[in-house]
């Protein structure tokens, strides 16, 4: 069962009661909250993702108003991840995203079993393509077009390398867009939706965009590595692949990393060997349209490849 | 100073690519970057052939002094003597 | 009251075998909390009951495990980073608590997550110990001028110190307990019966009686509540192990009487029995029944409690590129860096024990 098959009175009821599970990935969630908007925001964002009812859940995380005065003057959302708050209340109106940035968190912080590198990350004929990339990069922009062009969404933050195999898993959640790229994206395909903005104040707005159908449902699909790209908008930029060194991307990797110090001589054998299996480059564009194109010739040159 | 007992095998891992080098330090948990120049000296290539390959154009002077400081730099580290 | 869950598994792993996914769910949260989850993991680990984990749990056991042991490594390159930075002593360097753990190869060391390392240098060299720590990179971490006043001349310490480029953290003592706590163990008599480290010289530890009263003391010095159940796990795998030779239960009580720690031990003898099923022989018991405390009921109400989770606060960082060479440095193991957590997060939900930077 997915979770669009399920009523909005029968969605909202499990989300106050005993909560709403499906799987990500690897993972399993169990979200629990008596919050509109994120009931809300689940229903138009997660729909193809399938149900679960399991009594082991990798995450348990709920978002719940506050007692309290903070319940109605200028109302608040609490994040609580197995039981506890780790974060400050948000307002409100910020809930959705608070759950999407806290089940980031989670998996950031606890799935240490992984290698797991601050980067997007898309597929194409059976080659991801891992982009790093500071905020304010258009690495987000990027990857939402990546993904509304045929790419395969496995992240648009958190690229969870296997150190056993190799392999990368998708996680295949929405992706979070900010301020212009939401009318930008909009305008790029009408396949897209994105889901309410929430006003965010110090980042300004944020939205988040309902992964592919596709992308969902190969969510346990594994990916090759085969392209770093480190993107990085640039007005009036032609699109354009710079090669770089994979020793000096190993160490941007590794620096960009949530738990290289941690992993330490595992994280080390395991990004090097990701980094011999990829091209790496610096990539200037413009136009998301000659982005993609670029990206696209990419794929065909690994296409074929087993 | 006494250091820890190494064993340049036992305590460094290498992964090479092209001219470049990575080490782990497994001791310490740090990680080295080498460009193609100390990656050089550290296979103890002799320094002229060094220049001629990476640094062709840099007057000997400042070549020496670079030379120095990455020798420096591998010392610290413990990846030479 | 009955036992968490966690407790009932270290102590008896046996159990793991009728747990179903419900209790798994509740036993890796605990654990996790109580900072006794890679210890279950390496209970487990190559033990008969291994494969009765069910596959959707492994993965938590397996990371935890994994951080672990990657903080063992790096408590040893610390501990080596100390003993050179303190080579010009000329007196003897005694690890406490964990790093001695790890240092001793002790059972206590297993599945452990380390904070920070703890020493205990004589007080006549401690001024020279901290000048020798600092012109190696460690600096005292007072979080203002009056806290730093409090720990050096009120409680007569140096405030815990720490290393500028790796933020590793060491805390150096000179008696055991601060000044201000109920009881005072001679640490003359501490450093007396210091058993040296294999293999590193100029390193020692506590030998074993002192090593068990010094993490009573610990636990329930002044009567507070205790630091955990991790503190207690680690408390009933010392006297495990060194219970295995009947002098030490000869030795413990005795011992304990002539530092005064009877009532700390009665107590850490009498929860790590509750809580873990220590074996303790009857003999022991009948040696410090005098040292019960008035309100022992009132007591047990107390530490029966629900033990709180351990919840330790991290921090990152890291190097330059350099121009020729980069460098990364490994990290005293801490959390996401706070900068990569920025860009996953709003900035108003970072931590509530958000690390000053």
């Amino acid at each position: 069962m997915r979770l669009k098959d399920l009523s909005d009175k029968a969605l909202r009821k499990q989300l106050r009661g005993e909560g709403l599970g499906f799987s990500s990935g690897p993972f399993s969630i169990r979200v629990r909250s008596d919050v509109d908007s994120v009931a809300e925001g689940l229903k138009q964002l997660y729909g193809n993702f399938e149900l679960n009812k399991t009594d082991f859940n990798d995450f348990n995380v709920g978002l719940f108003r506050p007692y309290g005065i903070r319940h109605w003057v200028a109302p608040q959302v609490d994040f609580y991840i197995d039981g506890y708050r780790p974060f400050r209340p948000l307002p409100l109106d910020q809930a959705y995203p608070m759950l999407e940035w806290g089940l980031n968190w989670c998996i950031s912080n606890f799935a240490n079993h992984l290698f797991i590198i601050h980067a997007a990350v898309v597929e194409k004929n059976g080659f991801a393509a891992i982009l790093p990339a500071p905020p304010g990069s258009g690495k987000s922009t990027l990857c939402a077009g990546l993904v509304l062009s045929g790419w395969r969404l496995l992240s648009d933050e958190l690229t969870l390398i296997d150190p056993k195999t190799g392999l990368i898993c998708p996680l295949s959640r929405p992706v979070s867009l900010k301020n212009q790229s939401i009318p930008l994206i909009r305008e790029f395909s009408s396949e897209a939706f994105i889901n309410r903005v929430s006003h965010d104040t110090a980042k300004g707005t944020v939205a988040h965009l309902r992964p592919p159908q596709d992308s969902v449902l190969r969510q346990q699909e594994l990916a090759r590595p085969g392209w770093v790209i480190f993107p990085k908008w640039q007005k009036d930029a032609e699109a354009k692949l710079i090669p770089r060194s994979q020793a000096q991307t190993f160490i941007y990797l590794a620096q960009n990393a949530f738990n290289y110090s941690q992993l330490g001589e595992r994280a080390f054998a395991a990004g090097t060997e990701l980094i011999r299996q990829c091209d790496c480059y610096d990539f200037t564009y413009h136009a998301l349209s000659d982005a993609i194109r670029m990206f696209d010739t990419l794929a065909e040159g690994k296409k074929g490849i087993t | 100073m006494a250091k820890l007992p190494s064993s340049a095998n036992q305590r460094f891992l290498i992964q090479v690519f092209n001219d470049e080098a990575l080490l782990f330090d497994r001791y310490s948990g740090d990680t080295h970057f080498l460009n193609a120049i100390a990656y050089a000296r550290l296979k103890s290539l002799p320094d002229i052939e060094i220049k001629q390959e990476h640094a062709a154009e840099m007057d000997d002077v400042e070549w020496s002094r670079l030379l120095e400081s990455v020798d420096k730099q591998l010392r610290d580290w413990g990846l030479i003597g | 009251m009955k036992l968490p869950l966690t407790s009932e598994v270290l102590s008896n792993p046996a159990l793991v075998s009728d747990l179903n996914l419900a209790d798994w769910d509740v036993l890796v949260r605990q654990a996790r909390r109580a900072g006794l989850l890679a210890r279950l993991a390496e209970t487990l680990k190559g033990s008969e009951w291994e494969a009765s984990v069910p596959r959707q749990v492994r993965w938590h056991l397996e990371a935890d495990h994994v951080l672990a042991e990657r903080q063992k490594i790096a408590v040893r390159w610390e501990v080596s980073q100390i003993r050179e930075a303190l080579a010009e002593l000329d007196a003897p360097v005694i690890l406490l608590k964990g790093a001695a753990y790890v240092m001793a190869g002790l059972p206590a060391a297993r599945g452990r997550l380390f904070s920070d390392v703890d020493i205990l240098v004589p007080f006549e060299k401690i001024n020279q110990a901290e000048a020798a720590l600092m012109l190696a990179g460690w600096h005292a971490q007072a979080e203002d001028a009056y806290d730093e006043r409090y720990y050096r001349q009120w409680m007569h310490e140096i405030p815990p110190m720490q290393h500028i480029r790796r933020g590793s953290v060491v805390d150096m003592h000179h008696a055991i307990l601060p000044r201000t706590a109920r009881y005072h163990p001679d640490p003359l008599k501490l450093r007396a019966a210091a058993v040296p480290v294999e293999g590193t010289p100029g390193l020692f530890v506590l030998q074993p009686v002192d090593m068990v009263l010094h993490a009573a003391c610990h636990l329930f010095h002044d009567g507070e509540l205790p630091h955990g159940l991790r503190d207690l796990s680690d408390m009933d795998l010392l006297l495990r192990h060194f219970g295995r030779d009947e002098n030490f239960w000869v030795a413990l009580p005795r011992r304990a009487a002539e530092l005064e720690l009877t009532r700390p031990l009665f107590y850490a003898l009498r929860y790590t029995r509750h809580f873990f099923g220590t074996p303790v022989p009857k003999t022991v018991d009948d040696a410090l029944q005098k040292a019960a405390p008035p309100l022992l009921m009132l007591m047990d109400k107390l530490f029966y409690r629900a033990l709180g989770p351990e919840h330790d606060s991290y921090r990152d960082s890291f190097s330059r590129l350099a121009r020729f060479t980069a460098y990364i440095r490994a990290h005293w193991l801490r959390m996401p860096p706070l900068m990569l957590v920025r860009h996953l997060l709003h900035k108003a939900l970072i931590s509530r024990k958000e690390a000053p930077t």
